[in-house]
Parts: C-alpha cells; sequence; structure tokens
C-alpha cells in the first residue's frame, strides 16, 4: 500500500498531466484559429484581387459626347496640332528616323504605351521634325475575343488616314478605349471616335471605312509582323541613318525609345 | 499553475521533419522566385519571352489580366515568393502560418489566372503555369508544415 507522501506524489502527477493536456488542448485550438483566420485571409485577399483583375468589364467606353470625350479629344487635338499626317504616317516624311508601332487598337498595353512613352515621342520629337512614326496592325487582345471586329476597327482608323487623320482616329481610340472583352466596338462606337475628330469629312470616312482596300492593308501588316517574328503588341520598331534597333514588343518607357533613336541616328 | 509555451510537445523526429519541409519549401520558393524574376525582367526590358509555345507567351502577357490594379502579375509573384523565404526565416507558429498564408493566396490566384488563360484568353503561358505548380508544392507543403503537431517550440532550433 502506498504511503502518504506517495500517494501525494501521485496526485500531483495526475494534476500536471491534466495541466498539461488542457494547455496542448489550448494550443492546438490557438493553432486552428489562426489557420482558419488565415485561410479567411487568404480567401478575401484573392476575392479582391478577382473582382479587381475583372472589375473593368463594369466600365464602359465614353461615349461620343460625354464629358471623357471631350477631355480626350482635347488633349488628342493639342497633342497633334500642327503635326503633319498622311496616311499612317504621323510627323515630317524628311525625318532620318522613322518609328513603326504594330499595334491593336483594343490592346491595354498599346494603350499604356500611347498614353506614355508614345505621346511624349510625339510632343518631343515628332513634332520637331527629328521622328516620323507609323501606325501598323497586328491583332492581339482583339483576337482574343473576336477576330471579325479586327479588320473593322483597324480600317476605320486607316479610312481617317485615306483624309490625313488616322492618328487622330488612333489616339482617339486609345484615350477612350474600352475594358478588354466586353464588345464595346460596336459601329456606334467607331462612328463616335469619328465624329469626334476635328476636319474629317464624316460622310467620306463613313463611305471609305468599308473599303475592302483597307482590310487588305490590315491582313498585309499582320503578315508582315508574322513574317518578321511579332507576336505581341505594341511592337516597336526603331529605324535611321544607322539601321534598325533590336525590336521591343512590349510598352517600352520613353527614355528606352530615346535610347533606341539615338542608336540609329 | 503551468504556463502554456509550446503548441506540441517537442521531439527530434518533428525536428528533422520541419528541416526536411523547409529544406523542399526553400528549393520550391527559389524556383517560383526565379520565375517571377525572369518574367520582371522581361516586362520591364521589353525582350522577347522565351516560349514553347508559339505566341502563347507573348498573349498572355499583353493581355489585361497581365497586371493587376496596374502592377504586372510577376512584380506580384516576386513579392509573394520572397514573402514565403522571409516566413522560412520565421522559427515559430506565426511564421508557419504566415508561410502557408501567401502560399495559399498565390495558389488561388493562380487558379484564377489559369482560368483566365483556359477560358477567356485561350493562350497558356510555360511561366505561368510553371509558377501555379510553383505555388501548389508550395500551399501542400507548408499546409503539412502548419498542421504537424509534433514540431519543437519556438525556442528550439535545429
Amino acid at each position: 500500500m502506498a504511503s502518504r507522501a506517495q500517494q501525494k506524489e501521485q496526485a500531483r502527477q495526475r494534476r500536471l498531466a491534466a495541466e498539461q493536456e488542457a494547455a496542448a488542448a489550448i494550443a492546438r485550438m490557438r493553432r486552428m484559429q489562426m489557420i482558419i483566420g488565415v485561410v479567411l485571409i487568404a480567401l478575401v485577399v484573392v476575392g479582391v484581387a478577382v473582382a479587381i483583375s475583372s472589375g473593368g468589364s463594369s466600365a464602359k467606353a465614353p461615349t461620343a459626347n460625354s464629358a471623357a470625350a471631350k477631355a480626350a479629344k482635347a488633349q488628342v487635338d493639342s497633342l497633334l496640332a500642327g503635326i503633319p499626317q498622311s496616311g499612317n504616317r504621323l510627323g515630317s516624311p524628311a525625318a532620318k528616323v522613322t518609328v513603326t508601332e504594330f499595334g491593336d487598337l483594343e490592346c491595354p498595353i498599346c494603350k499604356d504605351f500611347a498614353l506614355g512613352a508614345e505621346n511624349q515621342l510625339i510632343a518631343n520629337d515628332v513634332k520637331s521634325g527629328k521622328v516620323q512614326l507609323i501606325y501598323r496592325s497586328l491583332c492581339t487582345a482583339t483576337c482574343n475575343f473576336s477576330q471579325a471586329v479586327f479588320p473593322v476597327q483597324q480600317s476605320a482608323a486607316l479610312a481617317a488616314g485615306l483624309q490625313g487623320h488616322e492618328w487622330d482616329y488612333v489616339e482617339l481610340f486609345y484615350h477612350e478605349q474600352g475594358p478588354e472583352g466586353t464588345g464595346y466596338v460596336t459601329n456606334d462606337y467607331l462612328n463616335g471616335l469619328a465624329s469626334q475628330v476635328t476636319g474629317l469629312n464624316y460622310t467620306k470616312w463613313l463611305s471609305d471605312r468599308s473599303s475592302q482596300t483597307l482590310a487588305s492593308q490590315v491582313s498585309a501588316d499582320e503578315q508582315e509582323a508574322a513574317a518578321k517574328g511579332f507576336q505581341s503588341t505594341p511592337t516597336i520598331v526603331v529605324q535611321g541613318p544607322k539601321g534598325q534597333a533590336q525590336p521591343q514588343q512590349s510598352a517600352i518607357d520613353y527614355p528606352t525609345l530615346e535610347s533606341m533613336i539615338k542608336s540609329v541616328s | 499553475m503551468t504556463t502554456v509555451t509550446a503548441a506540441a510537445a517537442p521531439s527530434k523526429a518533428g525536428a528533422g521533419t520541419d528541416r526536411r519541409l523547409r529544406i523542399a519549401i526553400l528549393a520550391i520558393a527559389l524556383i517560383g522566385l526565379g520565375i517571377a524574376i525572369y518574367l520582371t525582367i522581361v516586362h520591364y526590358s521589353g525582350l522577347k519571352v522565351a516560349c514553347l509555345a508559339s505566341g502563347s507567351c507573348e498573349t498572355v502577357q499583353s493581355s489585361r489580366y497581365a497586371k493587376l490594379a496596374g502592377i504586372p502579375v510577376p512584380v506580384l509573384g516576386l513579392i509573394g515568393y520572397i514573402g514565403i523565404l522571409v516566413t522560412l526565416a520565421i522559427r515559430s507558429d506565426l511564421g508557419r502560418i504566415a508561410g502557408f498564408g501567401i502560399a495559399l493566396t498565390g495558389f488561388l490566384f493562380s487558379c484564377y489566372l489559369t482560368y483566365r488563360e483556359l477560358f477567356t484568353i485561350k493562350a497558356i503561358c510555360q511561366w505561368c503555369v510553371g509558377s501555379a505548380i510553383c505555388m501548389t508544392v508550395l500551399t501542400v507543403l507548408t499546409a503539412i508544415r502548419v498542421m504537424r503537431t509534433d514540431l519543437p517550440p519556438p525556442a528550439v532550433r535545429d
């Protein structure tokens, strides 16, 4: 039979074991609560990220008479004022350096480039007569959703080019670009852009924009891009007296563009 | 009264397994980090991305899903992988759970992006798939590490 001291020790051991078990249970519960908390936080973070990523679909391209469209028109008019245009060329044909953009009017990365480095290029280098800018077509973002609309939208810009206003149209399109994949490029949208181009004969443009010749020109641009291995937009090609710089297939910044120009000047 | 200081009783076997898990997480996170660094460099330098399927990577990269709130997705991946590596240095439940949280977030967002690649963009970028696989494996490994109850307490170093 155990002595009184042994009984006390056994009781103490049982109490310690029970306390350790309780402590472990509390720790397990805390850990589980933290795991559940982390899972919930992860779900919320990803939910917000998905909402932001998909969120553009609720936005719309501005209508022709909206304040946003009027602001865009004012910016474009100011940017292009006094710069000669002919067909898909912006700037003096005598400029020694030619910068060619292969673009897709619905491509959001092209919009980033257009409103960033390209607008700086126009304001600084094209306006001064140092650089001429050429716009050509390569289907990327548009063709992710609909191949049929691409020649229609690009021909609309080319039709404006027949009257020396292609770059007005291209710039207005990028400034007022809608969310990708939302089917916002309708006849009303294209006609609305044309109605904003200062000096454009709308009736002639409307007649020209369905021309098969222009659609063929879009197709020829795409074939040339494919032949050169260009697969993304914007693809920027810079040519000058010293040859051609390595083409860049992304929305490069203005300093990069300037260094490309310098390398061929 | 006994004070609670550890989530579970320590064991040498638990410490050894945790060490192996940390090495595996380190290796996978470094692979993912390499992919993220490459895609970030390609994004900002304008270089052509190396791609097995003709044009697929460029198609994905030029889509609206290549950025989140103006931030290129590779940069988000870069932040995620660095975050996982940092949590490996935190020898506590907090480090383990934070690592799991980051990996789970990356895994769920990778699932969303893969869905967009397959059903919206209709093009697959091998680098994105590689990163998604890394995040999936990291989620499994960090989850195992979090769920184990035989890990050493914070004070124990292996």
